[in-house]
């Protein structure tokens, strides 16, 4: 897997995200910002366009070469809300010729038509929260749509002129075996995506399906089975043809990668726009206030700006591993040095080797990559070298 | 002198000791009932909640009989657990008699005998009370059989009394006054006085309590402790009334303090005699013997920073605590600690809560050891209490540990789990009697080792909690010992090794391997734990490592959730103790410690 994929780096070109924060129904594992209140769209609509002009004046960001709609369900907004978000986007910021524009669709709201209107406004890849191709699973996790639905939407999709659409997929769903979850992603990549991600479920703070897994109503799977499930993806997905480019993310081709996402991982700038959404601009991070706070600031006349931070110097070295070592791009002991000087890196570099002779890491191409086993303990090898460095430091 | 009268409250614990001790001082007006609870109690919270006395409080309580002369009565507190018995012996050897108080609802235990053999050795005088008559389960009746024919006491002289709803209260003023002898001893005679107590004031330093024998003591003497050789002056003498009374002099058969420029508790021995430079008794009381700490466990903080906090957190609590011992220790596994020295279990386990609770520091204790004397074959004996400083076997000749000597009372139902209990520990069975038709007191040999570790909860849990349980040093036999080390990842760690009798070296090693298996979490590589005898693995667990460890979703360019999240997870690692490349909570060698649950 050492082909090396487009690296959205910090030198990047900055990629703009708009958050629509509105879904037709809240998924019970869903931890994302929105609300069902699809009545405050049009409130939203006008707020948005306002905080692009104010953005624009305050923030450096040009030139954008991946725009991502995402949400909530950016697949709710009116085709011409979309060309209107985008042709100022194109006018205050300025797109790149080429640039990638990604529109994140709930199957349970689209259409041959409405995404063919999407494809007019200028979305050029479209991908699609399929979830699940069996209906019970789709219970489960309480979708809007059902399993043809989204085989419909898929080739809909299709006629839209969306050759080949991106899907989510969920597994690891309580009781599932590895022979149910590969035939349902065998039906996905049936349908021949560009782009797969696949997240195994999680269990997010504050959502139903976390009460219900604290109230002993349901009961996740196993550590052990989520790692067998897991392998069994990158085997199944490997075999054919796809690249493993991050722990949950797949892409048909090196040209299907989400460069999108990729720009968050590698220290591209980004800026964005909408409710809770993060902007980066190399050095600083800041965010948005949710819906409220958020059309309050519109009313006001400001920007919805809710908090910054810069990171400290431990702090862009974690972010610089935990993000590293989840793509198979893995770090990059050159780029590691120049950002944070020989010292880190000569400290951590026994520790790298440690995790190569365990078969966490495979150095490849001058790069340490996390292997299949390594990328699901990320978080886990990024703590253990945050913390080797700390002791070493002091 | 008639008008003195010098008394101990004696009883098993929890039989209402304090709380009659409450009640007297109170009876008196000493204080009102309202200062009362605030200024009698302990300053020790754990004292208090674990019901134990372990610094005693004097008093001197003035009374008006019935026979319409006043009285002076002195009653001299005392530590209430086993392993204070030669703080009682010194407490009961400045008394003239004793009221033993026994719980209407429990009857004679343990402590109870224990107690009686201790006031008899000093030929006290002694009061038997029933206590908690007001109880509904109180059987005073078969309470004051067991008091005439366990006890030997006659059942005509016990008084009935509840010491919490303050009933029949006065009838044991008369009783003191009464059964009980007054002192004697010649006011004009060379000083001799003992030494029963002392503790530390931040004000004034040491003071000592003590029991004049012969002689007087006044402010201004020049006095030297006999046994110590020490020399002081004396700043001020008086007596105990809550507070301190100042008095110009303390004479023949009177219970006082003193003051005396002594820095520190340590440099006054409990049962030492004082006298007069200038004019000293030709002997010192009987009894002396210096308090030897016979449990030993090295403390280490958490934290490392946290070492000097406990180092004068330490130096603070010896202040008042002259039992405690303790000296620089290190470990490689948990870094600069103190190697300490105890009185028993109970003391190691109130110094640690203290450490704990009232300076606020999170400690990992050793396995507690206790002191084996090891005959070198170079000819020398060594004393080693300290797995880290356990010489090469090959050196040792022969190995020699204490022994004690326990009484435990239990209904007879029990007879054969408390036997079962003490033979697996090595127990020699030394007799038995039956004290009623259905209470026994069993008397066994034990390794002293094998009663530190864990053999209290035990003996609880077999006899449902009805067994109670004394015991003094014997001294030492013939051992067979070895040192267990436990590996991590072939990395020894030092703070977790054990010097244990062979027999149970693999039982020791395997239960250490398992809590470690249960306590450490679960990290980047594979973790293998051992037990082993020099170079011979005993036992062995693996805790295999994380298979997933990584949150499925990173986008919508949120990485400060994210990073703050591993951060957070990061920083709960802090309390844990880096051995090589492993990382192990404090509660794994708390677990180490501890038996399995029953
Ligand atoms: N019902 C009742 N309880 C009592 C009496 N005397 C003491 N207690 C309780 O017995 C427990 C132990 O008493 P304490 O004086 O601390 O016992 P010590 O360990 O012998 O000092 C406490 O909960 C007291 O409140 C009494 O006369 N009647
Ligand atoms: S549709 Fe998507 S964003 Fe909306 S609640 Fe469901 S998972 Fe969350």
């Amino acid at each position: 897997m050492a082909t090396n994929l487009p690296f959205e780096g910090p030198d990047a070109r900055p990629g703009l995200y708009v958050h629509v924060p509105f879904c037709l129904a809240k998924c019970p594992y869903c931890a994302f910002h929105s609300v069902t209140d699809t009545g405050l769209l049009g409130e939203y609509a006008a707020a948005l366009f306002s905080e692009m002009e104010k953005a624009a004046g305050a923030f450096a960001f040009r030139d954008f070469d991946t725009v991502y709609l995402g949400g909530g369900t950016p697949s709710l907004l009116p085709p011409g809300v979309v060309e209107a978000i985008l042709s100022r986007a194109a006018r205050l910021f300025g797109l790149h010729p080429g640039a990638s524009v990604t529109l994140e669709a709930n199957p349970g709201t689209v259409d041959r038509k409405r995404l063919a209107a999407f494809r007019a406004a200028g979305v050029n890849r479209v991908n699609f929260g399929v979830q699940s191709f069996r209906d019970e699973n789709l219970r489960f996790l309480g979708r809007i749509h059902s399993a043809d639905e989204a085989r419909r939407a898929l080739s809909a999709a299709r006629d839209a002129g969306f050759t080949s659409p991106g899907l989510d997929l969920m597994y690891g769903l309580p009781g599932q075996d590895i022979d149910a979850w590969l035939s349902d992603l065998s039906e996905a990549v049936s349908h021949a995506p560009g782009h797969i991600s696949a997240y195994i479920l999680s269990f997010e703070e504050g959502t139903r399906l976390s009460r219900d897994r604290d109230a002993g109503r349901l009961k996740p799977a196993t550590e052990e089975r989520q790692a067998e499930l897991f392998a069994a993806t990158h085997e199944f997905l490997a075999e054919r043809g796809f690249l493993h480019y991050e722990v949950s993310n797949f892409a048909a081709g090196p040209g299907s990668i989400s460069r999108h996402n990729t720009k968050y991982w590698n220290g591209a700038p980004y800026l964005g726009l909408g409710p809770s959404a993060h902007s980066y601009d190399g050095r600083s991070r800041w965010w948005n206030a949710e819906l409220p706070g958020y059309l309050a600031a519109a009313r006001e006349g400001r920007l919805p700006v809710s908090g910054r931070e810069e990171p400290s110097r431990p702090e862009r070295i974690l972010e610089a591993l935990f993000l590293g070592l989840r793509q198979s791009s893995g770090i990059d002991p050159a780029a590691f040095t120049s950002a944070f000087g020989p010292r880190a890196f000569s400290i951590l570099a026994p520790a790298f080797s440690r995790l190569a002779d365990e078969g966490l890491l495979s150095l490849s191409d001058g790069r340490y990559r996390p292997t299949v086993s390594g990328m699901l303990v990320a978080d886990g090898m990024a703590r253990h070298l945050a913390g080797i460095l700390e002791e070493e430091g002091r | 002198m008639e008008h003195i009268r010098n008394f101990s409250i004696i009883a098993h614990i929890d039989h209402g000791k304090s709380t009659l001790a409450d009640r007297l001082i109170q009876a008196v007006g000493l204080v009102s009932d309202r200062d009362f609870r605030d200024q009698i109690l302990d300053s020790m919270d754990i004292e208090r909640e674990r019901g134990i006395t372990i610094k005693s409080q004097t008093v001197c309580l003035p009374y008006r009989a019935a026979d319409g002369r006043d009285y002076q009565l002195n009653l001299i507190d005392t530590p209430g657990h086993a392993d204070f018995t030669y703080e009682v012996s010194r407490a009961l050897a400045s008394c003239e008699g004793v009221l033993l108080v026994v719980d209407a609802s429990q009857g004679v235990e343990a402590q109870t005998l224990a107690n009686l053999y201790l006031a008899m050795e000093h030929n006290l005088a002694v009061v038997p009370v029933i206590n908690k008559i007001d109880l509904p389960s109180a059987d005073i009746e078969r309470t004051t059989k067991q008091i005439e024919e366990d006890l030997g006491l006659d059942p005509e002289s016990v008084i009935a009394v509840s010491a919490k709803e303050g009933i029949n209260i006065p009838a044991v003023f008369e009783a003191v006054v009464k059964h009980l002898p007054p002192p004697a001893g010649d006011p004009a005679a060379p000083l001799k006085a003992l030494i029963f107590d002392s503790h530390y004031d931040a004000f004034r330093g040491t003071i000592v309590h003590f029991r004049v024998f012969e002689g007087t003591l006044a402010a201004g003497d020049r006095i030297m402790f006999m046994n110590t050789g020490a020399v002081h002056k004396v700043e001020e003498v008086g007596i105990f009334k809550i507070v301190r009374v100042k008095k110009d002099r303390i004479s023949a058969g009177e219970v006082g303090y003193m003051i005396a420029g002594i820095k520190t508790v340590s440099d006054t021995r409990c049962g030492d005699t004082i006298t007069l430079k200038d004019r000293p008794a030709d002997a010192p009381l009987p009894g002396f013997r210096d308090a030897k700490p016979v449990v030993f466990s090295s403390i280490y903080p958490v934290a490392s920073d946290d070492y000097e906090s406990l180092a004068e957190a330490l130096d603070k609590l010896k202040l008042n605590d002259a039992s405690l011992t303790y000296e620089k220790d290190s470990s490689a596994a948990l870094g600069f600690g103190f190697r300490c020295g105890f009185l028993g279990l109970l003391h190691l386990e109130v110094v640690q809560e203290r450490l704990e609770r009232e300076y606020d520091l999170s400690l990992i204790l050793t396995a507690p050891s206790v002191s084996y004397k090891l005959d070198m074959r170079s000819g020398e004996t060594i004393t080693v209490d300290n797995p880290a400083l356990y010489p090469d076997p090959s050196q040792i000749e022969r190995s020699h540990e204490p022994y004690i000597k326990a009484s435990i009372i239990v209904p007879d139902r029990y007879m054969g789990a408390v036997m079962k209990l003490c033979l697996d520990r090595r127990g020699i069975n030394k007799g038995y009697q039956y004290l009623t038709a259905d209470r026994m007191e069993m008397v066994f040999e034990l390794p002293l080792a094998d009663v530190i570790y864990d053999f209290y909860d035990k003996l609880k849990s077999v006899t449902q909690g009805y067994g109670s349980f004394d015991y003094e040093i014997i001294g030492y036999r013939e051992s067979s010992l070895v040192k267990v080390d436990i590996l991590i990842n072939g990395e020894r760690v030092d703070a977790l090794s054990q010097l244990v009798h062979k027999d149970y070296a693999v039982a020791r090693a395997r239960h250490a391997c398992e809590k470690l298996k249960e306590e450490i979490p679960r990290q980047m590589f594979k973790i293998a734990i051992q037990g082993a005898i020099g170079g011979n693995i005993i036992s062995r667990e693996t805790v295999s490592p994380f298979r997933k460890d990584v949150t499925a979703k990173c986008y919508g360019g949120d990485i400060t959730r994210k990073r703050k999240l591993l951060e957070k997870q990061k920083k709960g690692k802090k309390r844990m103790k880096m051995v090589g490349s492993v990382e192990i909570p404090q509660s794994a060698f708390l677990a180490v410690l501890k038996t399995d649950d029953d």
